[in-house]
């Protein structure tokens, strides 16, 4: 569904993201996992068409992303660091939202108010706490009804209730609806849980694309970060030595 | 499957509406407040029994109101800036602009929808408020509404000038803080540019300067203020007969202009960088382009600055010339501006890198090569003197009236020719930095502007210090025959376009000598007037006196006894000071109104003779 091909870009001479390729099938949750500044955060912010690639393609389903508003209607981001409009509240954003992706599903809106009890949509969400701020992004985002749906380290900041609640709600489209997942995360252990494919960036490149099953065969004796750490080349010093 | 092709999203547009309400709200209680309840507040507080003549109260009232329209204009210039700042907020951060971005909304959209907002900011407070002023105006029954309609087309052309300005800026700059910076530099930086390119050739080129004119097109700012606004025609008991708005055809270009700069802002944004969200500059070919254009601003003005604290002179003391001296000025202010420019666009005081030396360095030698060609005339600039067949007429030192007589023309051009012969000379002394007291010289000023026969125009100013055995040199003796010659002295008196049948009273000036002061006859009627000074003053109404005072002067000119009377040309004093107020202008042109100033020597018997017999006429 998602075809990344030997994607670069460079912010001035840095080179985040060094010819990445990358395949995404539909119907799978996807994992990109890398060190800080291995380039995920602009990998996705490509993929969603915030960035305009130097080069390579960046396709779903065939049709380029960037500037394709048909493509992007079909797709979500929540980043890392989210935006909501300086005075707006839960229901001014869900207004926007509405006119904005025409398949926003005003029921599920009205439906998902029970999963979101701590959340008060007449409240300015500024004024919300950094948590209940990202459970209206979700809350915004499963509503839009998208085919794709990108995560930047969604679930930081959730309580831990609230992050497999909004994880069944994911996986639950994903299986029910088709839904692909694209998601960043430090978090291997939540990873491991929910991805059927891995995929460890480094230097802005893709060191490895696998499925999950793959991988926990090739762990042997070793732990998920432990395997990562391996893969990234991290550690290849002696912390005692540094620190005497 | 191609994308269905939107240019409107209506939920932006709202959003954009909705969010930045106390924008136009207070635009539009301002616009209210100026035009449609002014109108109504004066008709219906006046006491209309009471007014001499009502329709002339409001025709004073309308035309008061749309007399503020020099105020609308600059707070459109602020509006423009606003609502650009407003819609364009979201490329200002990082995570609006990566949100913004992310929604399925092509940049067309939004750009078409973020510019249709924040015209509506503009224009649709405008429609209101003079939609309801016109309502008033009908309803009232004040005259001349249609001015009215066409101040409002004006503002709104205007208002998509400033805000196709601010958009294009907004695209330039990833930085809110520095839009409103360079919205303002943009408003003057060709007229600055002009300003700086005409100092440096009056500082370095012989026969360069004299003074000159802003050209207000450079700025649009001064474009709109100077060529929109409000004039009057009157009756002759003083009322206003008619007020007309002016300045339709520069609206139109503004707009057109404002246009052009949303297209411009349109490929900028089409190219836009997300991820450069606070960069000062976000386009990257602009980078050097506003850097270099930073230094050669900076640089003229740090030196200039620099000069007047003294270091001019400290500097010139060493070198002994202007040129080397003003040389290590720009170099030391182009070195400061170097760094200044790439401390502002790479937001960090570290930029001492080597590569960044060298290239300063090399900007310096760069910058240095313009100041040199002026400095050493590598043009010759001033080597160039008309042959007299070319010429159509001269108009000698600033004077309203042309020299086109042919023996003028030559003995003009004979002067011209001599000191461009003496240009080395002459040009050694501009040069040379003054230390020692300037009495020591005497100077002449001499500006020629040619208007040759191919339509060209070719002006020369030239500062010429004289030391004091230089007086009797033929040069200096030409100069003083040039400015006594009697074709020369009516130019310098009369205009081209003055005729006498258009002339208003004429006022004389009689300086008499101190010790007669006491004697001095009292104040008698509209016609005489005395101060407690030494002058009187009396006043000619009458067509065929003014044709006798302005007959004498032609005969004194002719004669060669009426010359320019100033310090550098006559040692006598004035007698008589004649002024003569005249109207010219009209069909084409609007109809202006100057005055003639003529200083009388005793020299000039004839006009001496019938300014005495006026007065003794006037006096009886």
């Amino acid at each position: 569904m998602i075809e990344i091909k030997n994607v670069t870009k460079s912010f001035g001479t840095f080179r985040a993201l060094d010819g990445v390729d990358m395949n995404v099938r539909k119907g799978t949750v996807y994992g990109l996992v890398g060190p800080n500044g291995a380039g995920k955060t602009t990998l996705l912010q490509c993929l969603t068409g915030v960035y305009r690639t130097d080069s390579g393609s960046i396709t779903v389903d065939g049709q380029p992303v960037y500037e394709n508003s048909d493509v992007k209607e079909r797709m979500v981001y929540i980043p890392d660091e989210l935006y909501y409009f300086s005075q707006a509240n839960t229901r001014d954003m869900m207004k926007y939202y509405r006119g904005i992706y025409r398949n926003f599903d005003m029921d599920r809106f009205e439906r998902l108010k029970e999963a979101f009890p701590a959340v008060d949509v007449k409240r300015p969400i500024r004024k919300l706490s950094k948590g209940m701020r990202k459970q209206v992004s979700f809350w915004l985002s499963i509503c839009c009804r998208p085919e794709v749906v990108i995560l930047d380290e969604p679930v930081d900041g959730l309580d831990p209730v609230m992050r497999h609640q909004i994880w069944s709600f994911l996986l639950s489209d994903v299986s029910i609806n088709g839904t692909t997942v694209v998601v960043s995360s430090h978090n291997l252990r939540e990873l491991e849980d929910v991805c059927s494919y891995v995929g460890i960036m480094n230097n802005g490149k893709i060191l490895s694309a696998q499925p999950m099953e793959a991988i926990e065969e090739n762990l042997g004796s070793m732990s998920l970060e432990e395997y990562f750490i391996q893969m990234v080349g991290g550690e290849n010093y002696e912390v005692k030595d540094i620190l005497v | 499957m191609k994308s269905k092709i939107s240019l409107f999203n209506p939920t932006v547009y709202w959003k954009n509406i909705k969010r930045f309400w106390p924008v136009w709200t207070v635009y539009t209680i301002y616009l209210v407040l100026r035009c449609p309840w002014r109108l109504y507040y004066r008709v219906t507080t006046a006491n209309m029994s009471e007014l001499m003549d009502p329709v002339q109260a409001k025709m004073a009232w309308m035309s008061q109101m749309l007399n503020g329209i020099d105020a609308d204009i600059l707070i459109l210039i602020c509006m423009g800036l606003i609502c650009a700042a407003a819609v364009w907020s979201y490329l200002y951060r990082q995570k609006s602009s990566t949100f913004v971005h992310s929604l399925p909304l092509r940049r067309h959209t939004l750009f078409l929808t973020n510019i249709l907002s924040g015209l509506s900011m503009i224009v649709i407070p405008t429609v209101f408020a003079y939609g309801c002023g016109m309502l008033v105006a009908a309803a009232y029954h004040y005259p001349n509404i249609a001015q009215m309609a066409k101040a409002m087309g004006i503002l709104i052309c205007v208002g998509i000038l400033f805000f196709g300005m601010a958009s294009f800026v907004a695209m330039i700059t990833g930085n809110l803080l520095v839009l409103p910076a360079l919205y303002g530099v943009f408003q003057f930086v060709l007229a600055y540019l002009y300003a700086i390119l005409e100092a440096a050739k009056e500082l370095l080129l012989f026969g360069s300067g004299g003074g000159w004119d802003m050209k207000d097109w450079l700025s649009p700012v001064l474009v709109v203020l100077h060529r929109t606004g409000i004039t009057f025609t009157y009756k002759e008991s003083g009322d206003i007969q008619a007020f007309h708005i002016y300045g339709a055809r520069t609206a139109l270009i503004c707009a057109a202009a404002g246009i052009v700069m949303l297209a411009a802002a349109w490929l900028l944004y089409r190219k836009h960088h997300t991820e450069r969200c606070g960069d000062t500059i976000t386009v990257q070919w602009l980078r050097p382009v506003i850097k270099y254009g930073f230094i050669v601003c900076f640089a003229p003005l740090m030196a200039a600055i620099l000069g007047s604290f003294g270091l001019y002179e400290a500097i010139g003391t060493v070198t002994g010339s202007s040129l080397p001296t003003i040389l290590i000025l720009l170099w030391i202010s182009g070195i400061c501006g170097y760094f200044i420019a790439e401390m502002l666009l790479q937001k960090t005081f570290r930029v001492f890198g080597k590569t960044h030396v060298l290239y300063c360095l090399i900007f310096n030698v760069v910058l240095t090569v313009p100041v040199l060609a002026l400095g050493l005339d590598v043009f010759g600039y001033s080597k160039w003197v008309p042959e007299t067949g070319e010429i159509e007429r001269v108009i000698l030192n600033r004077s309203t009236g042309s020299v086109s007589d042919p023996d003028a023309v030559e003995q003009i051009v004979a002067v011209h020719q001599g000191i461009a012969d003496d240009r080395t000379m002459f040009r050694k002394r501009m040069m040379t930095v003054h230390v020692p007291d300037p009495e020591e010289w005497n100077y002449r000023y001499i500006d020629l502007t040619y208007q040759l026969k191919n339509g060209k125009v070719r002006s020369r100013h030239f500062v010429l210090r004289f030391q004091d055995d230089e007086m009797d040199s033929s040069l200096y003796r030409q100069i003083r025959e040039m400015m006594g010659q009697p074709k020369v002295v009516y130019a310098r008196y009369f205009p081209d376009h003055f005729e006498i049948a258009r002339t208003e009273d004429v006022y004389v000036n009689h300086y008499l000598p101190e010790s007669d002061g006491d004697d001095l006859p009292e104040s008698d009627g509209d016609d005489q007037e005395v101060s407690d000074t030494v002058t009187t003053h009396f006043r000619v109404t009458r067509e065929d006196r003014k044709k006798q005072i302005y007959d004498a002067v032609c005969a004194d000119i002719e004669s060669g006894a009426l010359k320019i009377m100033d310090e550098y040309y006559s040692d006598k004093e004035a007698v008589y000071n004649v002024q003569i107020p005249y109207y010219f202008g009209g069909e084409q042109e609007p109809t202006r109104y100057t005055a003639v100033s003529i200083d009388v020597g005793e020299d000039s018997r004839e006009t001496i003779k019938i300014l005495n017999k006026l007065e003794k006429l006037y006096n009886r």
